[in-house]
Formats: C-alpha cells, sequence, structure tokens
C-alpha cells in the first residue's frame, strides 16, 4: 500500500512535470511556429515591396526622360515614318520583361506598341479613357483578360513648343512577369492597389484568402524625379503547412510524452519497490521477531534511516534478551538458592543476582 | 473639347469677318462698335444666305508662330472681298472657319475629319506644317475634301495629283525651292562645299531628297549632314563641324525656333568660325526677329520666299498691302508678318471661290474638277492661267522664287534690294 503510494507520487510527478513540459514545448512550438511565419512574410513583403518600388520609380524616371526628348516631340508632330525614329527608341526602352512602353496620340489612340504587348489594349481602354486628357502622371491598376495584375502608367508628353500635350507614353508594368524573378511559392499572393484598403495596413492572422493565410498590408511610396506617389500593398501567404507541421510536432512531442509517462510510472514502481524492499525487509524482521520467530542478522552497513532502524531494533532486541536472561536467572536465583547476593542500583533495584 | 474650341472659333472668325468687311467699307477711324454695326448692314443680304465654308487647320497654338494668324489674315481678306461682291454660287456667303492642330499630325487628322462631316464645308486649308497636311491626303480621297496647302512646302504633298486628286498647293515645293536656296549660296556666297541642316520629319527628309538630286547638276558636294528634332539648342557644335568639314554655306531647313537658336550659335561665334546660312521659309513663319534681335545683323541669314511687298509693284499685291495697312495691326509695309502666308492664302481663296461658282454647287467632287480648268486669275503673287491640271496640283513655280534678309525689326527685305 505505501509502495503504491509512493509509485503513484512520483508517476503523479512525472506526469505533471511531462504536462507541464508539453505545455511549454506547445507554447513555444505555436510562439515559434507563428513568428517564423510573420518574419518570412514582412521580409517577403519587404523584398516585394521594394522591387515593386524600385521598378515603379525606374519606370516613372524612363517616362519623363522619354518626354523630355526632342526625338519624341518631333516624332509625334510629324507620324510620317514614324517606325523609322521612334521604334529603335522603343526598343531601347523595352528591354525589360516586367513593362513596356507604347506611344499614343494626344487622344490615347496607339502609334507605336510593341509587337508583343504585355497586356491587351482592350485590358486598358477604360483606364486611358478616364486619364487622357488629364495633365500629370496617371497610375491605375488593372487586371488583364489574362487574369493577371497589371499597373498602367500614363505620362502626358508635352511639347515645349506648344505647351499642350502632343501625345502620352504609356508603360504597362506586370505585376506577375516582374515577381516571377523574385522565384514567390505559389501560395504567395500579392496584391497592389492605390486606394487604401478598407483594412488598414495591417497583418491579418486570419486573411481573407482562407483560414490558415497570413496577410501583411502596407503602404509603400514610389519615389520619382516627379515626386513621390503612393501604393498599398498586400501579401499573404498560407501558413496551413506551418501549422501541419507545428500539429504534427505536437503529436510526436505528446506521444513522446506519454511514452516518458509510461516509462515513468514503471520507473516509480521500480523506484518504490527498490525504495522500499528494506523496509518490507524489516517488516518482515519485525514480524518474525514479534511471533518469536528466529531472525536472520538484523545487522546492515549502508548507514541510512533504514539500517539505524535495524540496527535500533537489533539493540533492542538484544538489550531484551540480555534483560529476559537476567530475569530468568534471578527467578532461578529466588526460586533454587538458598543464599545469593543482590546487587542494586543506587535507588534500590536489583541489577544482578548470583547465587552462593 | 475640340468641338467647344472650334465653335468658339467659329463665332469670334464670324464676327471678326464682319468687323473686317465694316473696315473695308468705311473710314478705319469709325468706332469698332459702330463699324461692326454698319458692317452687319452691308453685308447682312449676302449673309442671310446660307454660307459657304472653307476650314482652316492651323497651328495657332504654337507659341512663337505667326503663321496661322498670316494665312487666316490673307483668308479673311480675301472673302471679305468676295463677300462684298457678292459672295459665291449666286450671293452665298463664304465663312471661314478654324481649328487648332497644334503643329500636330494626328490633331491635324482628327480636325480634317471633322471639318469633312460638316455640310458645305468645300475645302480645308493646310499651314506651314507639312507632315499635318501630309496625314490628311489620304483621308481627302476617302472623303472626297480638297486639302490645299498654302504654305507647306514637302514634295509628297502635291507630286502625285493621280493618287491624291483632292491635294492641291499654293506654296514652295521643295523640288524647286531646294535647288533655289542651293543656286542662291552658290552665286551669292561661292558656295560649292555645301552643309545641310534639317528636322528629322517628312519636311527634312523632302528638302534631303530636291538637295541629294541637284547637288551633281549645280556642281556642288556635302560635306556636313546633320539632322536634328524640334526642341534641339546647341547649334554652334554643328556650325563648327560644318567650317571643320570644308562647308562654305549651310542649306538650313527649320522653324522660327530653331533658327532663332542657330542665328544665336552663329552670331556668337567668331566672324572666322560664322558660315553663311540659306533658310527655308519655317524661320518667316514666327516671330523669329523677337527672338535673336540684333544677333540677326551678325550673320549672313538668307531666307527663300515666294513674295515680299517690299517694292512690290503688282497692283494687286500693292492694293493687298493697301487693305493690310488700312487694318491698324500693321502700320509699314515692313512690318507684316509672315508676307507669304497672306498672299499665298489671299490667292488660294479666289482661286477656289472661282472653282466654286465654277462648279455651281459646294459639291465638293465638282468642285475638285473645276480646279482643273480654272481659267485666269491676276492674283497678289502672279497671274494664275489654269494652274492646276490632272498632271499639276501647284499653283505656284520655280519664278516666283526671292530671298530676303531678316532684319532686326522682322522686316523680310529682298535681297535684291537691299
Amino acid at each position: 500500500m505505501l509502495r503504491d503510494e509512493v509509485s503513484g507520487g512520483v508517476t503523479r510527478l512525472i506526469g505533471l512535470q511531462l504536462l507541464f513540459t508539453l505545455l511549454l514545448l506547445a507554447i513555444v512550438t505555436l510562439a515559434g511556429g507563428f513568428y517564423a511565419v510573420k518574419t518570412e512574410l514582412d521580409h517577403k513583403k519587404q523584398i516585394i515591396s521594394t522591387r515593386i518600388s524600385t521598378e515603379l520609380s525606374s519606370m516613372v524616371n524612363s517616362l519623363n526622360a522619354l518626354a523630355e526628348s526632342p526625338v519624341l516631340w518631333t516624332a509625334l508632330t510629324d507620324t510620317t515614318d514614324k517606325e523609322a525614329f521612334l521604334t529603335p527608341l522603343l526598343q531601347s526602352l523595352n528591354r525589360s520583361e516586367a513593362f513596356q512602353v507604347s506611344i499614343l496620340d494626344y487622344r490615347g489612340r496607339e502609334i507605336l506598341v510593341p509587337q508583343k504587348p504585355l497586356a491587351a489594349a482592350a485590358d486598358y481602354q477604360s483606364f486611358l479613357a478616364q486619364q487622357v486628357g488629364a495633365r500629370g502622371l496617371s497610375f491605375s491598376v488593372f487586371s488583364g483578360s489574362d487574369g493577371k495584375t497589371y499597373v498602367g502608367i500614363l505620362f502626358p508628353i508635352v511639347s515645349p513648343l506648344t505647351d499642350s500635350v502632343v501625345g502620352h507614353a504609356l508603360s504597362i508594368y506586370s505585376l506577375e512577369a516582374s515577381l516571377a524573378q523574385l522565384r514567390l511559392s505559389d501560395d504567395t499572393k500579392v496584391v497592389i492597389t492605390l486606394d487604401a484598403p478598407v483594412s488598414g495596413t495591417n497583418t491579418e492572422i486570419f486573411g481573407g484568402d482562407g483560414f490558415w493565410t497570413m496577410a501583411s498590408v502596407s503602404r509603400d511610396r514610389i519615389t520619382t524625379l516627379l515626386g513621390d506617389y503612393v501604393f498599398y500593398l498586400r501579401v499573404s501567404e498560407s501558413y496551413g503547412q506551418v501549422v501541419l507541421g507545428v500539429l504534427l510536432l505536437l503529436v510526436i512531442i505528446t506521444g513522446g510524452g506519454l511514452i516518458a509517462l509510461r516509462q515513468g510510472r514503471r520507473w516509480a514502481n521500480d523506484f518504490s519497490r527498490r525504495t522500499l524492499f528494506r523496509f518490507d525487509q524489516l517488516l518482515v524482521l519485525t514480524r518474525q521477531i514479534i511471533q518469536g520467530q528466529p531472525v536472520d542478522s538484523l545487522e546492515d552497513e549502508r548507514g541510512d534511516e533504514i539500517s539505524e532502524i535495524r540496527q535500533t531494533l537489533g539493540k533492542l532486541l538484544t538489550e531484551q534478551r540480555q534483560t529476559f536472561e537476567l530475569i530468568r536467572t534471578s527467578a532461578s536465583v529466588f526460586k533454587t538458592a538458598g543464599e545469593a547476593i543482590m546487587i542494586t542500583s543506587s535507588d534500590g533495584r536489583i541489577v544482578e543476582a548470583i547465587p552462593l | 473639347m475640340l468641338t467647344r474650341v472650334k465653335k468658339e472659333n467659329f463665332v469670334l472668325r464670324f464676327w471678326s469677318t464682319l468687323h473686317l468687311a465694316s473696315q473695308r467699307l468705311l473710314k478705319p477711324n469709325l468706332s469698332a462698335g459702330f463699324g461692326l454695326f454698319v458692317g452687319c448692314l452691308v453685308v447682312g443680304s449676302v449673309l442671310a444666305s446660307e454660307p459657304v465654308y472653307i476650314g482652316f487647320d492651323g497651328a495657332y497654338a504654337q507659341k512663337t508662330s505667326t503663321s496661322a494668324q498670316a494665312i487666316e489674315l490673307g483668308t479673311q481678306l480675301a472673302i471679305s472681298q468676295i463677300n462684298g461682291a457678292g459672295g459665291v454660287l449666286n450671293g452665298r456667303p463664304l465663312v471661314l472657319v478654324t481649328s487648332d492642330n497644334h503643329g500636330i499630325a494626328a490633331r491635324a487628322k482628327d480636325n480634317f475629319v471633322e471639318f469633312a462631316e460638316r455640310p458645305d464645308l468645300v475645302a480645308v486649308y493646310g499651314g506651314k506644317f507639312s507632315p499635318a497636311t501630309m496625314q490628311t491626303m489620304g483621308l481627302s480621297n476617302e472623303l472626297s475634301m480638297l486639302s490645299i496647302s498654302v504654305w507647306g512646302s514637302a514634295d509628297p504633298i502635291s507630286e502625285n495629283p493621280s493618287d491624291y486628286p483632292f491635294v492641291y498647293r499654293l506654296s514652295l515645293r521643295d523640288q524647286w525651292a531646294i535647288p533655289a536656296m542651293m543656286r542662291h549660296a552658290k552665286e551669292r556666297y561661292k558656295a560649292d562645299r555645301l552643309c545641310e541642316v534639317m528636322p528629322q520629319t517628312a519636311w527634312g527628309r523632302s528638302g534631303d531628297r530636291a538637295l541629294s538630286a541637284n547637288l551633281e547638276r549645280l556642281g556642288q558636294t556635302v560635306t556636313y549632314t546633320r539632322w536634328y528634332n524640334w526642341g534641339e539648342t546647341g547649334f554652334a557644335e554643328v556650325i563648327k563641324s560644318c567650317v571643320r568639314s570644308g562647308g562654305q554655306a549651310v542649306i538650313l531647313i527649320a522653324n522660327e525656333q530653331e533658327g532663332a537658336q542657330w542665328i544665336k550659335a552663329m552670331s556668337a561665334l567668331s566672324p572666322e568660325q560664322r558660315v553663311p546660312t540659306v533658310s527655308h521659309w519655317g524661320v518667316t513663319g514666327g516671330a523669329l526677329h523677337e527672338m535673336v534681335g540684333t544677333a540677326v545683323n551678325e550673320v549672313d541669314f538668307d531666307v527663300i520666299q515666294t513674295f515680299s511687298f517690299i517694292n512690290n509693284t503688282r497692283p494687286q499685291a500693292v492694293a493687298l498691302a493697301r487693305e493690310i495697312l488700312a487694318d491698324l495691326r500693321f502700320s509699314t509695309l515692313e512690318s507684316i508678318t509672315s508676307p507669304v502666308g497672306i498672299a499665298q492664302a489671299f490667292d488660294m481663296i479666289h482661286l477656289l471661290a472661282m472653282a466654286i461658282n465654277k462648279a455651281g454647287s459646294t459639291n465638293r467632287v465638282a468642285i475638285q474638277k473645276a480646279m482643273q480648268t480654272l481659267g485666269t486669275y491676276e492674283g497678289v503673287i502672279r497671274t494664275y492661267t489654269n494652274p492646276f491640271s490632272d498632271t499639276n496640283h501647284d499653283a505656284l513655280t520655280a519664278e516666283q522664287v526671292l530671298f530676303v534678309r531678316l532684319q532686326a525689326d522682322g522686316a523680310l527685305f529682298p535681297i535684291s534690294v537691299k
């Protein structure tokens, strides 16, 4: 019974310790997983934002340089043989796979466009319809018929000879083509807008693209020679895989914990049996002593508490035997001897009786 | 937007016509309002009939250009004369409608289409910018609309009348203007080695072709060629390169802005670094003298023209000059800006009025046919006898060529009288 109590107590102790460790591990794993996902998402967003800002800034600066080019002013006032002059100019600009420049006339109609345009003309017609005639740079984000996202930049070209718009430079920037070079994972979704999102700029743990999706929204700038322009970037990424990994890890840890608990219980039993074995021996010896059965030596050299009990018990048993012998001798003296010498203690108690 | 401007322009030009007519008929010192009122009464009977419209698509927005205004003035003067004499088609007044192409070919094309949609608009004038006129040539066929250049000189405008039967010109033509400039350089400056400086436009390419075609015949060579774009500056290096190449004179094709840069660059060089310049007439289509000031006195800068009011004894030219001076805008013959624009537009309106009357209607095809058999008209530039035919749509010839020198006050003095 005592053994069960000790075994149970030790098992509970081990179980509690395991539970606490498991909980701690689970919390650390979840927090670590969340932190890793968020850090990686923020890092990705930073890279994406930098790339988009840099490319759009570069585009605007290129368009600005183009708009200041006398070659373009001349070509737009005289569209005869335009290919001979504008084509090399456009070719030098359209080397990137991510963006292309087209030249439009003062009403936004095509004068010269790349042979393989990134976006279909129909995709940005509404943008042109809204922005042609406006002074200054215009931005638009639109979805192409191919489902891809494009940023359109319309730059009116004003000839200093007339102070009027002689044409437009239209740049189409393909978000997908640009980000393809970053080799992002398939579940990374990037959304660019020019208007502030309703949700504001923050991190959404459970984003709108799925339950296990984290999204990070930020306000970024395009810094150009003409001034700064603002866009909003939303990068979302599914962390379902990470959650699965964490859950798997937790299952493994729990399994390990259960095994450890089982082993702990076994160990606790062994421990209690091992610890209480001498106590049991002592109990058997005591029972034998009580029953008057002969006992083996009570000597125990271990020097612990049980040894001390055994030694004490042995000493008691020896003293008891001596006392018993003395009493039996005294009784025999009183019973058989005529004369005997009685030795008493100072308080008058008979210590020894010696027959004569 | 364009429609609104056009309407405003139309109203403005309409009342301008009335005002001009009243000034022709009344003393100039009458108040403008009274003149206008009386003018309305005088021409009222004519205007009561349905007008016949003539469109003019000019580069009004070009800040330094005076060509559009000159063409408009010449047109309005001719229209006033014709309307004062009873109009066309038995009493119908001619009315000018203008639009602004900013010197841009794409705008010129759109404006041409809008003009063509207007009933009773019989012809569209094109201005100084040859590329703008050239853009409308195909449309003239499609829309059966007369396209008449009264300042453009690029050869393609009139070199294929059979391909573009509705396109006419009363202006210089590079085919003979450029050789005239080359001859002028040879005779006046003993220049056998030429430099050519021209814009990257259809006009520049037309001039280049004409120059190349005549080098051998005139015994001249080109030592340096430079193509430039509108708005370019820094011609000093071009001039130095020309001199280094051994060039003795420059054939310059330019408008007033590049012409001004050229003169400033030339005058800033030391005399031994300078080279005489024979310039195409685009420079006189703007306020060149205002941009260069007295720098023009430092350089040899001759400009080709087809007409000058100065020392012109032709009665029609004298009469036109008198009319112009009656308008308070100009005080002397020398102060009349862009005279070729005025004279060429003036003569062309009269020729067109003859064609309208000959056609007997505002049917554009009929008017085009009538243009081929006009008969004789005594114009301010020349006497036109059947100026247009199936094979020739140019009303002027090399005989009308003269050269002038720009003065610091803007006067364009014929070189022979300097």
